[in-house]
């Protein structure tokens, strides 16, 4: 009887072990993305996933999440879809301004994949509040006949779907958006788009920043140097992005 | 208050007047035989009218965004009939609201006729009244408490929405920016102080609705026993 | 006039009924409770199905409610309660189509006595009060072939009999055919010309009222209502009391208004009655009446007696001892007092 005891007492000594070993083993960060970023860090991720560290993604838009942070929702890293935010967080002293990073552009097409427009409205992300918006107004207000007829999303990939769902003719949409799209389904239309040149338009500068109530600050600069890794940028531009010190885009 | 707020305050109580008495019209006949249906697809006709309560008003934009389409066989025969597009019009976000609002529309008229029904409904047959004098002179006097709750709740319900036109509106002034789209857009444009504002006006607006609502109905929750 | 043949299986047996009556003015349609009977009327109405209705030669049975001339007034049968008491009445004449009778809502309120309750709100109502609103009602529906489900059973004797009589006489005036459900046989039997019973969904006696009754009472071994008919005399305005006198005879009965009207029958229960060898002179008794024994039948353990009053029949009741007591035989005359009436 007791030698029956003992040894499951064994084994549920040892499961009790690895569990606490796996606990042990690797550190989870939270990190709060901006949506239309969120299904990127993922590829990135599981491309190339960091040693030691569980990355768990909140995705939100930027507004929202700027929002928690503030109110003290526990994100140990904050990747933005645009630059004013986590500016903001730094100044107000939420997060560490030695951390800030861009860790990438975003990049404008026009897209239009039918020939014969069903009707005369531009989609759009929403100008006063997404930087895609704003980036995408100054080029529409530069380049195209008024008045427009804008539909608003409220981000950008919201202003694609428009597009996709063939409820407006043409829009101002995310390169990265299209590129997704195209590995997914396979569809030509996807192809069919217009890079718009760079200097038409204000950067859409993504960056991101460590939030300085986290805990985990190893892990959180191991993810800011996954992000800034000339690998890493590299798959950037593949997946439809532009990079800070090199200008090209594919 | 901006300009722009007040076109979505008095857009929003436009639409949500607009869609609760489009329902009542729709919903009183199907109501009224639903009531009286006791077969074995009962469970899933109930079960399909409650649909929206439970499912996400994201994905039922989503979906509305796919039928409005013009690639697709309803929003193209909704351009033969009419020349416009569903999608970022007023019509497509009342057709929106129709969906959103629905049950809350329903259940109380339901409620209702079953127990007109059970009560006054056989007495009149028995008594040789045709099926049309009842509905009209007994059916409908009667069901005035249910017709009252069933108006105030799709109203009110109405002013709330906002996931749904946030997919389908594309944020159109005076055509599809209702009051929560407008809360939004100035809370993720940090302008909090006018959130507040529109806020606080909304909620006087709404209160104030179903107070009338309820001192002219006394009996919303249920039918007058 | 009706004729019906239907089948129902119901939850403790099945309602089996082929029935064909040729003419009648007011039919009882009697049997305890769960026998039926409200099921049947439902299947005339069409509110419920049936195999075949037939009402003065027309098939009725494919049609809708509202369609068969006839109307059914519910045993619950409920007022309106958005409507006081002179809409409900208007209602069913306003909004019943295909009128057959020329009754007006002036006539029937006076005929009824509700001109008080007009514009009261339904849910002030007594019980009989808020019947005889609805037997108003039901009558303004307009139609000439009326079936009553308990139609009266919240109201007192007096009432109820006053209501039956002018249920007849609107029968007659109007030539309005009546079937009327009771478990009451008193109630049925003063105001109807024809009966069925019915007993577990089976019509098991059906003819003219006096017969089938008398048939009920021998099955159930009970002592059978007495129906008197008689004629006024003259009203005692010093003592308050009717002098009336029974038909084909000079025997006076002297009764209180409240148990006379128009129908001038009186049904007397065999418990009012109490016999005697003493003439009415030799007692302090008043309503007795002469009358000689024609049957005597011992059923559990009392003699019932069959009495006739110069034509006309009374049931009564006697003990074994005083029938021993006073060695009664058939042939004997016999003095009957009734109590109750004065």
């Amino acid at each position: 009887m007791s030698k029956l005891y003992n040894t499951w007492l064994g084994y549920f000594l040892c499961v009790i072990c690895m569990f606490s070993c796996s606990v042990n083993a690797k550190e989870t960060l939270q990190v709060a993305v901006a949506s239309n970023f969120k299904t990127v860090l993922e590829t990135l991720l599981k491309k190339s996933p960091l040693p030691n560290v569980d990355v768990k993604i909140s995705a939100a838009s930027s507004g929202v999440l700027y929002s928690q942070i503030v109110h003290g929702a526990p994100f140990d890293v904050f990747l933005s879809a645009d630059d004013f935010r986590p500016q903001s967080l730094i100044k107000e002293g939420y997060a560490e301004q030695s951390s800030l990073i861009t860790y990438a552009l975003g990049e404008l097409a026009l897209w239009q994949p039918k020939a014969e427009k069903v009707n005369d409205k531009v989609a759009i992300a929403n100008p006063r509040f997404s930087p895609y918006g704003r980036a995408s107004e100054h080029y529409a207000n530069n380049h195209f006949k008024k008045p427009i007829n804008y539909v608003y999303g409220n981000n950008i990939t919201h202003a694609f779907q428009f597009v996709q769902s063939g409820n407006v003719g043409v829009g101002l949409v995310a390169v990265s958006s299209l590129k997704a799209a195209y590995r997914n389904t396979q569809d030509q239309k996807y192809l069919d788009y217009t890079v718009l040149p760079t200097n038409q338009y204000p950067d859409i500068i993504q960056q991101g920043v460590i939030i300085s109530s986290t805990k985990k600050h190893a892990s959180a600069k191991q993810l800011m140097q996954f992000l800034m890794a000339e690998a890493t940028q590299q798959q950037l531009i593949e997946l439809g992005y532009r990079i800070k010190d090199n200008n090209a885009s594919k | 208050m901006l300009q722009s707020d007040l076109t979505a305050l008095w857009l929003t109580i436009k639409l949500a007047f607009i869609t609760a008495v489009l329902l009542l019209i729709f919903c009183i006949p199907l109501a009224y035989k639903l009531a009286g249906y006791n077969g074995k697809f009962k469970p899933f006709l109930e079960a399909l009218i409650a649909m929206p309560l439970v499912l996400p008003p994201t994905l039922l934009g989503f979906y509305l965004l796919v039928l409005f389409s013009p690639d697709h066989a309803f929003g193209q025969f909704w351009f033969w009939l009419t020349g416009t597009q569903l999608a970022f019009s007023f019509q497509g976000v009342v057709i929106g609201s129709l969906f959103y609002s629905l049950p809350f529309v329903m259940q109380p008229l339901v409620a209702g006729f079953k127990h007109i029904n059970q009560t006054y409904n056989e007495a009149a047959i028995a008594l040789g009244l045709s099926p049309f004098k009842r509905f009209v002179h007994l059916i409908i006097p009667l069901l005035k408490p249910s017709i009252g709750s069933a108006f105030a709740l799709g109203f009110a319900h109405t002013l709330g929405e906002f996931g749904l036109v946030l997919m389908i509106g594309g944020n159109i002034q005076g055509q599809t920016q209702v009051v929560s789209i407008a809360l939004y857009d100035h809370v993720e444009s940090l302008n909090y102080t006018a959130a507040h504002q529109l806020s606080l006006i909304l909620l006087a607006i709404s209160f104030a609705c179903l107070v009338l609502l309820f001192k002219f109905n006394k009996s919303i929750v249920g039918v007058k026993q | 006039m009706i004729k019906l043949s239907l089948f129902k299986a119901l939850n403790n047996f099945d309602l089996d009924i082929n029935l064909e009556l040729e003419s009648f003015n007011v039919l009882g349609v009697y049997g305890p409770s769960g026998s039926g009977k409200s099921t049947l009327l439902r299947c005339i109405s069409g509110l419920e199905p049936a195999k075949s209705v037939h009402i003065n030669n027309q098939p009725v049975h494919e049609l809708p409610s509202d369609k068969r001339g006839i109307t059914l007034q519910l045993q619950s049968c409920p007022l309106f309660p958005h409507l006081d008491v002179a809409g409900n009445l208007a209602f069913t004449q306003k909004h019943c189509e295909n009128k057959q009778t020329s009754l007006t809502l002036q006539y029937v309120v006076k005929t009824l006595e509700l001109q008080d309750l007009l514009n009261r709100d339904v849910q002030s109502l007594s019980g009989g009060e808020r019947q005889r609103v609805v037997f108003a009602r039901t009558l303004l529906a307009g139609q000439k072939f009326i079936m009553l489900d308990e139609p009266f059973s919240a109201l007192d004797w007096s009432l109820r009999f006053k209501t039956l009589t002018k249920l007849n006489e609107l029968a007659v005036k109007f030539n309005i055919k009546f079937i009327i459900v009771s478990h009451s046989l008193k109630e049925l039997l003063f105001c109807c010309d024809t009966l069925i019973q019915l007993d577990k969904g089976k019509v098991i006696n059906q003819g003219a009222s006096a017969h089938v009754a008398k048939a009920i009472y021998a099955n159930d071994r009970q002592t059978p209502l007495s129906l008197i008919n008689y004629d006024v005399v003259k009203f005692d305005k010093d003592y308050g009391l009717y002098q009336l006198q029974l038909q084909q005879s000079e025997q006076p009965l002297f009764v209180l208004p409240a148990l006379v009207d128009s129908s001038n029958k009186l049904i007397i229960e065999s418990e009012q009655m109490s016999l005697s060898v003493l003439k009415p002179e030799q007692t302090t008794h008043s309503n007795v009446l002469r009358s000689v024994l024609t049957q005597a039948e011992l059923i559990n353990n009392k003699w019932q007696l069959t009495l006739n009053v110069d034509g006309q029949t009374l049931f009564g009741l006697a003990s074994r001892r005083v029938w021993d007591k006073n060695n009664f035989k058939v042939g004997d005359v016999l003095y009957t007092t009734i109590s109750n009436l004065e």
